[in-house]
């Protein structure tokens, strides 16, 4: 079906990125494509939609850069996120984008790993002297690290839940509403107030007892040892924003379940003998994934937003990490004079948080059906070249 | 004469409808019903939406509880089976669905919809590829099938698909709720006889549950008409629709526009007003008394029994009681 | 006989397309018919033969990508005088025919209805639109009436009733109600029972009878079931992918099916008066509409194909007066 479609260049580099990954799966397990071919099709044509799409083409790029840069900013920032240039150079401090500072040749400059020379402060430097641009770097790093350890938990229990609440219902899926109802109730600033003050202490002694995993998470967040104590503050707002997180999916996957419960394959595989497990699993998550990615792909986005948004009321990223947020809120009181301090991590948080809202609003046509016409629909036919449209 | 491999006694499945404290009354879905059916034969029932059918489809095989009742089959209880007895049960005993649009997974391949039945039950299989296309082969479709999903076929096809999937574990006997009503008439004919070729090959038998005349007449050895949860009617096919003897039986006959102008416009019809009433209220007495043109006095007090007026040929209703 | 018939609807030479992502779908190619005054005329075929997207097309109901691509429906309006061409007025001159002089009963009457909305209502909001009653108070009276002529149980409480309060067979005769208020000439039902129980089809049926001679209304009626063109049509067409492939007087149909699917299709209903030992089945299936079969669109099912079949489409033939078919087995 695909080779009747009217192909653009980026369909070919979809294509090839497809079959590629095709190709690994048939090695690992010989007569895989065989058997889905139908599927890897599927595959195409989704991704030749999403190529017709200008927003989900910006948000996918938009999404890419910042994971690229969350990866490899730390190698390739100028500085470290709590260098102080004004040991250096008097110009350093609240520098305005574009500045030029020079490091002389001293032991402080030996003794903080900076090479002497000089530096142009891309995006300006903030009240302690760091460069704003290298803080931004590593914020992008916080972030994705939070997001992906709030995403690798707090969704699973709700998935979860929700599954068993919606397949069995009855009692336990009163009991599993009405308690994810209480947790809804949470007031999730307040809990990770809460958490912030109360828990960090003990994270830093676990830690401190399993040197191992705590080394791991320096590493993730790309932190130095000294600084370990901040990071517990930051691992308690995961641990809250877990918390709070889960519900919106008990609720949706709930909702989900209930009605792919009904649907009449699932009658006849019960009528079939089919265990129960086996009906969750091959009948009716298949068929409720779909939903469920894309609300994924927007909830990233939306830990995003709320891990800066508690940064910049103080709770969570505590200085000297560099998070987003965090450089906001430091920096609002010397707006507007200063104003590179908030735009520019802003804007970072605007772009990201935008693009993968584009990259959902666009998975959600993609894979929903009957939207799916309407994209399709745009396809041209080849060798259709007198038709009318 | 042997013993009929399906029994239903006095089956009965009441349905709570449930106010904000308490139980508001009962939807008297099934309400005594008995039936038999020989292996090798098909028995047909009919009756209009809301009369019970297919409720009684799904309590014959054990897909719903009754409230009271016995569902024999092969002489034992199917209600009191357990563990590995109740596997072969449910191994000889299947349902093909009346909506092959959404009877199968949209997200498995045909070959993944045949072969699950097999791995569910560990059924030991050489080669599990084979196994499949025999099985296509035998419903009318090839191997080209094979890694296809349900939506790139139409409604005859995925029904045949269906009936594969059931095959797969070499069933005794099928439960068939209006296999044929979603598709088109030519298409129909195909389903039903190749259900009549497999029964002839593999000795099935079949309850089979329609609204349609015609195709339960086609089909059944004996038929079982019902209204509002009770059978009214029952005997051999051919004899019912010569002869039917329950007024419900003779208005739904006639109610059934027949494909030939000389026939229908011309025949002699028994008009009933009114719709079938609530099965939560049923009327008391005879059930159909209200629309019933041929009402006597006894009729909305004593309910009628259900007695064998000819040879194997029953009927609920006072006209016919010895009385 | 024939001197007396004035006709209301002409066809002539309708195409419709629908413009999909898969390609174009040549759903109506080339359907040609006449109704005339104060007959049943039955337009029969199976699923995606076109009959339903034919009845559309008649008042231009045809949504994108749907598109009616050539042809002509004239309406004559009154006896003798000069037709109009629907497929060439505005939306806005259509719109006040549709539901006056044309109206339409379709299958589902739950999807007819709008929930949210009493049945009284309803009526009077048609007859509000065409200016027949000057306020919704005057159409609830009117609204009892119109209920009372199509038989509904108690019309004085389920006018006031939402339709989730009333059974399918009220609902439908609701729907007719609405249909009928406006007193149309011209009502198009599209299977208008099949959604409804044997009991209360046949009952609906009666009714649409009964209203047909008291009002002198012209019906074309849209089903795929033979007994109810048995039992309610005077002339038949039968379609089959996207064309008219027979049309004939209804007994003639039954007694002398002259095409080779109409023929096939009779033999595959199976009948409930008589005892059959066979149902005979078509081979194959419905053709693609997209790459449709050149030449006669029945051919590759068809045991009677010729050469010719294959690659010329077959002309129109009247064996008699009353009975027409397009088939190289008659030329």
């Amino acid at each position: 079906m695909s080779e009747v479609y009217e192909k653009k260049l980026l369909d070919k580099l979809s294509d090839a990125l497809i079959e590629g990954f095709v190709k690994f799966l048939d090695k690992v397990r010989p007569g895989w494509y065989k058997k889905n071919k139908a599927r890897v099709d599927e595959w195409k044509l989704m991704a030749y939609a999403l190529n017709r799409s200008p927003p989900g083409l910006i948000g996918l790029a938009l999404v890419i850069v910042f994971i690229v840069l969350a990866i490899i900013g730390p190698y390739i920032a100028p500085f470290d996120y709590d260098t102080p240039l004004t040991a250096f150079d008097r110009n350093a401090y609240l520098a305005p984008p574009g500045t030029v500072i020079t490091v002389p040749n001293t032991t402080a400059a030996k003794f903080l790993g900076v090479k002497p020379g000089n530096y142009t402060l891309l995006l300006g430097s903030d009240d302690y002297g760091r460069d704003l641009f290298s803080r931004i770097l590593y914020g992008a790093r916080t972030s994705l690290i939070v997001a992906i350890m709030v995403m690798l938990v707090g969704p699973w229990i709700g998935i979860l839940i929700g599954l068993v609440a919606g397949y069995y219902g009855g009692k336990i899926d009163e009991i599993l509403m009405r308690f994810t109802d209480i947790f809804l109730a949470f007031p999730g600033l307040i809990l990770a107030i809460a958490f912030s003050a109360v828990l960090p202490p003990r994270i830093q002694d676990f830690l401190n007892a399993n040197p191992a995993v705590r080394q791991f998470f320096l590493s993730l967040f790309s932190l130095k040892v000294q600084h370990a104590g901040s990071m517990a503050y930051l691992v308690s707002v995961i641990i809250a924003l877990w918390i709070v997180w889960w519900p919106g999916y008990a609720r949706l996957v709930r909702g989900l379940v209930l009605s792919a419960r009904e649907n009449l394959y699932v009658e006849a595989a019960r009528a079939l003998g089919v265990p129960t497990r086996w009906i969750l699993l091959r009948h009716i998550t298949p068929n409720i994934i779909g939903p469920i990615l894309v609300y994924l792909t927007l909830d990233f986005g939306g830990v995003i937003l709320t891990e800066a948004g508690l940064s910049f009321l103080g709770v969570g990223a505590v200085p000297p990490i560099a998070d987003w947020g965090r450089i906001i809120n430091d920096g609002s009181q010397y707006f507007p004079n200063s104003w590179w301090l908030v735009f520019y991590p802003g804007l970072m948080i605007l772009l990201t948080v935008l693009g993968f809202n584009l990259i959902g609003d666009t998975l959600r046509d993609i894979l929903d059906p009957k939207t799916r016409r309407s994209i399709e629909f745009k396809l041209k036919k080849k060798k259709q070249k007198g038709e009318k449209k | 004469m042997s013993t009929p491999l399906v029994k239903v006694v006095e089956l009965k499945k009441y349905f709570p409808v449930k106010g904000i404290f308490f139980t508001k009354g009962y939807v008297k879905a099934v309400d005594g019903v008995n039936f038999e059916i020989y292996k090798g034969k098909t028995l047909g029932l009919v009756g209009e939406s809301g009369c019970g059918k297919t409720t009684v489809g799904k309590l014959v095989l054990r897909l719903l509880k009754p409230t009271s009742g016995k569902v024999l089959y092969e002489g034992k209880d199917i209600f009191k089976l357990k563990g590995k007895e109740l596997k072969e049960f449910r191994k000889k005993a299947q349902m093909v669905f009346q909506d092959p649009y959404s009877s199968l997974n949209p997200r498995m391949t045909i070959f993944d919809i045949i072969y699950e039945p097999v791995k569910i039950y560990k059924i030991k299989v050489s080669d599990p590829e084979k196994f499949v296309v025999e099985l296509l082969y035998s419903v009318g479709l090839n191997e080209s099938h094979l890694y296809r999903y349900p939506h790139e076929f139409s409604g005859g096809q995925r029904q045949r698909i269906a009936i594969a999937r059931i095959l797969a574990l070499n069933p005794e006997f099928i439960v068939l709720d209006e296999p044929t009503s979603a598709l088109d008439v030519s298409v129909q004919a195909q389903i039903l006889n190749l259900l009549k070729d497999l029964q002839k090959k593999m000795n099935l038998t079949y309850l089979f549950i329609s609204h349609d005349l015609g195709v339960v007449r086609y089909m059944s050895d004996y038929i079982a008409v019902m209204y509002l949860g009770q059978i009214v009617e029952y005997g051999p096919a051919e004899e019912v629709f010569e002869k039917p003897l329950h007024p419900y039986t003779k208005a739904l006959f006639s109610a059934i526009p027949v494909p030939d102008p000389e026939i229908t416009r011309k025949r002699e019809k028994l008009k009933v007003p009114g719709e079938p009433p609530s099965p939560i209220n049923p009327p008391p007495g005879c059930r159909f008394h209200p629309r019933c043109p041929f009402r006597k006095e006894i009729c909305d007090k004593e309910e009628p029994e259900f007695i064998e007026y000819e040879k194997d040929h029953f009927v609920k209703c006072h006209l016919y009681s010895r009385k | 006989m024939k001197s007396e018939r004035q006709p209301i609807i002409e066809v002539k030479d309708l195409y419709v397309n629908f413009y999909t992502y898969a390609g174009v779908v040549k759903a109506i190619d080339g359907v040609s018919f006449t109704i005339y005054r104060g007959e049943t005329y039955c337009l029969v075929g199976e699923t995606g033969c076109g009959k339903s997207v034919t009845a559309k097309s008649l008042t231009k109901l045809i949504r994108p990508p749907g598109r009616i691509e050539k042809g002509q429906v004239l309406y004559y309006r009154e006896p003798g005088k000069e037709p109009i061409d629907l497929l060439r007025l505005s939306e806005e001159e259509l719109r006040k025919i549709r539901g006056a002089e044309i109206s339409y009963i379709f299958q589902d009457p739950s999807a007819s209805l709008d929930p949210l909305y009493t049945i009284g209502y309803q009526i009077s909001e048609t007859m509000y639109d065409h200016g027949v009653i000057s306020s919704i108070k005057e159409g609830f009276l009117k609204a009892v009436d119109i209920l009372k002529s199509v038989l509904m149980p108690d019309p004085e409480t389920r006018v006031k009733n939402y339709p989730h309060e009333l059974s399918g067979g009220m609902k439908q005769r609701a729907v007719i109600g609405i249909s009928l208020s406006n007193n149309p000439q011209l009502v198009i039902a599209d299977e208008p029972t099949t959604a409804l129980d044997a009991t209360v089809q046949d009952q609906i049926m009666d009714l649409l009878k009964k209203l047909k001679k008291e009002k002198n209304l012209t019906v074309l009626l849209i089903t795929h079931n033979m007994g109810l063109v048995a039992d309610m049509c005077d002339r038949v067409a039968v379609m089959y992918a996207g064309r008219i492939v027979e049309e004939a007087d209804v007994y003639e149909l039954f007694k002398n099916p002259l095409h080779p699917y109409t023929k096939a299709l009779l033999k595959a209903v199976p009948n409930p008066v008589k005892k059959i030992d066979k149902l005979e089945s078509i081979p194959g299936t419905v053709p693609n509409l997209i790459y449709p079969p050149p030449g006669c669109r029945f051919h590759p099912r068809c045991q009677y194909a010729m050469e010719k079949c294959k690659t010329e489409r077959p002309p129109e033939i009247w064996v008699s007066p009353i009975h027409r078919v397009s088939c190289w087995l008659y030329s």
